[in-house]
C-alpha cells in the first residue's frame, strides 16, 4: 500500500519496441523529496534519458505524470505533465496540458505512464484501467489530431468514455514544432508530438474507474469551497480571465509596448484593436469553456475567418500570430489557431517561425521563388494557413524550411545573422518583450526548457502591474524571477492550474496537500522542493551540455533598441541580470552550474557527484 | 463530483449520478441527472421492485438488497440518467443524498444547478414570464 493518500501508487511502462507492458511502484520516496508532475517527471527524466539519447530515438522517452491534486475536486486540477528530451532544443523537456486525460490516467491507477522504444507500425495505446493495448493504427496516421480523438472515443466506446491524446500530421512527419493534444488543449512546446510520431504512437487512450480518494475528505471539502472563494475574489481571474481568457494580457503587455510586433522589430501595431481584450470578447468570444474542477472558465470558444472555430487563442497565438506577424485581423488568428490544432503545431513555435520568414523576405533573404507563389510579408494573415499546412506536412522546398522551427529555418538559409530569430537554445519566445519588462529577460535566458514564457513564472505581473517596481530597472530582478520561478515549481509539481496562482498561494497549496494527501508540506518545504527540482532541471540541462555562455538572447533585444512605443529605446543588459540570479540560485556565476554546497543542501547529493566529474 | 465524493468517497466522475455530457468543439456541455419521473420506467421495469419513491424526498431510490444487478432500468430510463458502477457491480442513480439537500448543488460554485421542488420551479419562470409581459405591455403602450 502506497502511504499518502489521493496517489495511486504506481507506475505504468510501455516498451513499444517489444509489445512489453509492466507495472511498479511509485517508490514514496519520490513522493516526498518530487511531489509530482513537473518535478517528479524532472527526476524520471534525469534518471531515465542521459546525454547520448537522440530525442527522435527509440531510446527517447515519453513520461506523462499526473500529481497529488490531479483526479480530486481541487480548483482546476485536472492535468497531465509531460516530459520527453525535446527534439526542438535537445535539452530538457516539459509540457503541461490540462483537460480529462490526467485525471483519467489517476483514476486507471497510475501516477505516471513511461513509454519507449519504437513500434513498427502505426499504433495507439488503449489502457482501459490495468488492461493495455496496443491497436493498429494504420487508417488513423494522416488524420487531424481533433478528428483522430473522436474516432479512437468511438472505438473504445464500448469499455466508457475515453480522454485521449493524439498528434496530428505535424508529429507524424517529425515537425520539431510538434504538440501532443488532448480534447482541443496541448502538450504544446517543444516537440512532444514528434517524439511521438518518431515512436509511431499516434494516440493514447485512458478510461478509469477507481477514482481518486483523499485522505481528510471534510475537510478538503471545506479548503476547496475556501479556495473556489478566493479564486471568485480575485479581480485578475473573475473579471479577467473568465471573461477574456489569457487574452486578457495582450491589454496588458500592448499598453506597455512589450508585446512583440513585426517579428520583435517593433512595439506597436497600427490596427491592434480587434487583438486586444474588449473587442476580442464582444466580436471573436462565442462561448466560455472550462476544464474540469476549474470555476473560471478561461478557454474561449472563438469564430475566425473562413467559418473557422477554434477553443482559444490564447495570448501567446495572439502575439504570435497576430502582433509577431504584424497581423491585426483576429479572424485570421482564430483561424491559424484551429489549423494548428488539427495539424498538431505548437502555436507560438509556429507562428514565430513564419514571423522569421516575413522578415527574411522583406530582407530579401529568400527569394520569391521559394515562396510557392504565396504574398508572404507582414500584415499578410491570408498566407497563414497555406504556410501551416506546408510546414506541417513538410510539403515542398518551403515546407522542409519551416517545419523545425526558427533556429534550423536560420541554418538551412545559411544566414549568419542569428540576431532577429526570436529564440533562446532553439525554442520561440513567448509574447512579452524582455527590453521592456528586463525581468523577463531571466525568464528566457535561463528557461530550463528555452525561451518559454512559463517555466520560470509569469513575472509581468508584478513587474508591471503591481506598480512597486521600475520595470526597466536590472535591479531586484532576480529577486522577483527566482520568487515566480519557485512558486512556478509547485504549481506545476502539487499539479494546478498556473492562472489560479494569483488565489492560491504557497499556504493554500501546502493545506490542500495535506488534506489530500496525509503529508505534512508546510511553505518553506515547498520552496525547498522547488530549490531541489529546478537544480534537478538545471542539471540536465548542464549534463547536455549547457552553460552560461547558452544563457543567450536574441542580438535584437541586446543591441536594438525598441524603435517606437512606451518601451521605445530600451535594450537588455543581461549580464549582471544574469550575475544577479545565478547568485539567487546558487549557481555558479562563471559557468551557471548548480554549485556541489548547492546540491547538496538540497538532497541531491547523487547530482552533485554526477556533475563534479563533467568537469 | 461532489456527488461520488459523498456517495463513495471518491472523487470520480464515473461514480457520479449528475454526469456531464460534453460536444467541446460546440461548447456544450449538459447535465443528465434523474427526473424523478412520476411514471418512472425504471421501477416500473424492475423485475424484483428494487426502485421505489422515498417518502420523505419523492426521490426513486434503490434497495440494493433487492436490486439483481440486471440493468434493466438502464435500458428504459429514457433519459440515460442511470449508470452502472463497473467496480461495485451495482447501478448508479440520484437519490438526492437522502435529504433533499443535494451535494451537487451545495457543491456548483457557478450557481448552475440549484434544487426546487415543482411548484417553486414553476412559480419562477411565471414570474420571469408575467414580469417579460409586463415590460412588453409597457413598452407598446407607453404606460410605465
Amino acid at each position: 500500500m502506497f502511504p499518502y493518500a489521493a496517489y495511486a501508487g504506481r507506475v505504468l511502462r510501455v516498451d513499444l519496441t517489444g509489445r512489453r507492458v509492466w507495472e511498479e511502484p511509485l517508490a514514496p520516496e519520490l513522493a516526498e523529496k518530487y511531489l509530482g508532475g513537473r518535478a517528479l517527471g524532472a527526476r524520471l527524466l534525469y534518471d531515465e534519458v542521459g546525454p547520448e539519447v537522440d530525442p527522435l530515438s527509440p531510446d527517447n522517452k515519453l513520461i506523462f505524470t499526473t500529481g497529488p491534486l490531479v483526479g480530486t475536486l481541487a480548483p482546476s486540477s485536472a492535468r497531465f505533465c509531460l516530459h520527453t528530451k525535446s527534439p526542438l532544443t535537445g535539452i530538457y523537456l516539459y509540457s503541461i496540458c490540462s483537460g480529462f486525460l490526467g485525471p483519467e490516467l489517476k483514476s486507471a491507477g497510475y501516477d505516471v505512464l513511461i513509454v519507449e522504444g519504437q513500434a513498427d507500425r502505426p499504433i495507439y495505446l488503449s489502457i482501459v484501467g490495468s488492461k493495455v493495448e496496443f491497436v493498429d493504427a494504420a487508417h488513423l496516421w494522416g488524420m487531424d489530431a481533433i478528428g483522430v480523438q473522436e474516432v479512437v472515443g468511438e472505438e473504445l466506446h464500448r469499455y466508457g468514455e475515453a480522454w485521449v491524446a493524439a498528434i496530428g500530421p505535424a508529429g507524424e512527419n517529425l515537425s520539431r514544432m510538434a504538440c501532443v493534444l488532448s480534447e482541443l488543449r496541448a502538450a504544446g512546446r517543444g516537440g512532444a508530438g514528434a517524439v511521438m510520431g518518431s515512436k509511431r504512437l499516434k494516440a493514447l487512450a485512458v478510461i478509469g474507474r477507481r477514482g481518486v480518494q483523499v485522505h481528510d475528505l471534510p475537510g478538503f471539502m471545506q479548503l476547496v469551497r475556501g479556495a473556489w472563494q478566493r479564486i471568485d475574489e480575485t479581480p485578475f481571474l473573475r473579471q479577467g480571465l473568465s471573461r477574456y481568457g489569457s487574452a486578457i494580457s495582450a491589454g496588458l503587455t500592448s499598453e506597455h509596448g512589450v508585446m512583440p510586433v513585426n517579428n520583435w522589430r517593433n512595439g506597436t501595431l497600427a490596427g491592434i484593436e480587434g487583438l486586444l481584450p474588449k473587442q476580442f470578447r464582444e466580436q471573436t468570444v462565442i462561448h466560455d469553456n472550462a476544464c474540469p474542477t476549474c470555476t473560471v472558465a478561461c478557454s474561449k470558444l472563438c469564430r475566425g475567418s473562413d467559418g473557422a472555430i477554434s477553443e482559444g487563442p490564447e495570448y501567446e497565438t495572439i502575439y504570435s500570430f497576430g502582433t509577431a506577424c504584424g497581423v491585426g485581423d483576429i479572424g485570421r488568428v482564430v483561424q491559424a489557431d484551429m489549423l494548428c490544432d488539427q495539424l498538431g503545431l505548437d502555436t507560438i513555435s509556429a507562428g514565430v517561425t513564419v514571423a522569421y520568414l516575413m522578415e527574411c523576405v522583406e530582407r530579401g533573404l529568400v527569394g520569391p521563388e521559394m515562396l510557392d507563389g504565396l504574398d508572404v510579408r507582414f500584415g499578410h494573415g491570408e498566407v497563414l494557413p497555406a504556410l501551416l499546412h506546408l510546414m506541417a506536412h513538410r510539403q515542398g522546398p518551403l515546407g522542409e524550411l519551416l517545419a523545425d522551427g526558427v533556429e534550423l529555418a536560420r541554418r538551412r538559409l545559411g544566414i549568419e545573422d542569428d540576431s532577429f530569430a526570436m529564440h533562446a537554445k532553439g525554442m520561440e519566445l513567448g509574447g512579452y518583450d524582455p527590453r521592456g519588462v528586463k525581468g523577463q529577460s531571466l525568464v528566457f535566458a535561463t528557461g530550463p526548457r528555452g525561451g518559454c514564457h512559463h517555466a520560470n513564472g509569469y513575472v509581468i505581473l508584478e513587474e508591471v502591474a503591481s506598480g512597486k517596481h521600475d520595470r526597466f530597472a536590472l535591479e531586484g530582478k532576480a529577486d522577483i524571477v527566482h520568487r515566480a520561478r519557485n512558486f512556478r515549481m509547485v504549481i506545476d509539481s502539487a499539479m494546478y492550474c498556473a492562472f489560479q496562482g494569483g488565489a492560491l498561494n504557497l499556504e493554500v497549496a501546502a493545506a490542500l496537500l495535506n488534506a489530500a494527501t496525509g503529508m505534512e508540506w508546510d511553505v518553506p518545504g515547498l520552496l525547498a522542493l522547488s530549490e531541489r527540482a529546478s537544480d534537478l532541471e538545471r542539471a540536465y540541462n548542464v549534463r547536455e551540455g549547457v552553460r552560461r555562455a547558452d544563457d543567450r538572447l536574441p542580438g535584437r533585444l541586446l543591441n536594438e533598441p525598441l524603435p517606437d512605443g512606451p518601451s521605445a529605446g530600451h535594450t537588455v543588459d543581461l549580464d549582471p541580470l544574469l550575475d544577479d540570479f545565478y547568485r539567487e540560485c546558487g549557481w555558479d556565476v562563471e559557468t551557471g552550474v548548480p554549485t556541489a554546497d548547492k546540491l547538496r543542501s538540497v538532497g541531491l547529493e547523487d547530482v552533485a557527484a554526477a556533475l563534479a566529474t563533467l568537469g | 463530483m461532489a456527488c461520488s465524493l459523498f456517495h463513495v468517497q471518491e472523487c470520480n466522475p464515473v461514480k457520479s449520478a449528475v454526469q456531464i455530457v460534453k460536444w467541446e468543439v460546440e461548447g456544450l456541455d449538459v447535465p443528465v441527472i434523474c427526473q424523478q419521473c412520476e411514471e418512472p420506467a425504471c421501477a416500473n421495469i424492475c423485475p424484483v421492485r428494487a426502485i421505489s419513491r422515498d417518502a420523505a424526498t419523492d426521490a426513486m431510490i434503490v434497495d440494493y438488497d433487492l436490486c439483481i444487478g440486471c440493468r434493466m432500468c438502464m435500458v428504459a430510463c429514457p433519459f440515460g440518467a442511470v449508470s452502472f458502477d463497473m467496480t461495485k457491480r451495482q447501478i448508479i442513480k440520484c437519490d438526492l443524498c437522502g435529504d433533499s439537500d443535494p451535494w451537487c448543488v451545495r457543491f456548483c460554485e457557478t450557481g448552475a444547478l440549484t434544487y426546487k421542488l415543482p411548484p417553486a420551479a414553476s412559480m419562477d419562470k411565471k414570474r420571469v414570464a408575467g414580469r417579460r409581459l409586463v415590460e412588453a405591455v409597457g413598452r407598446s403602450t407607453g404606460l410605465p
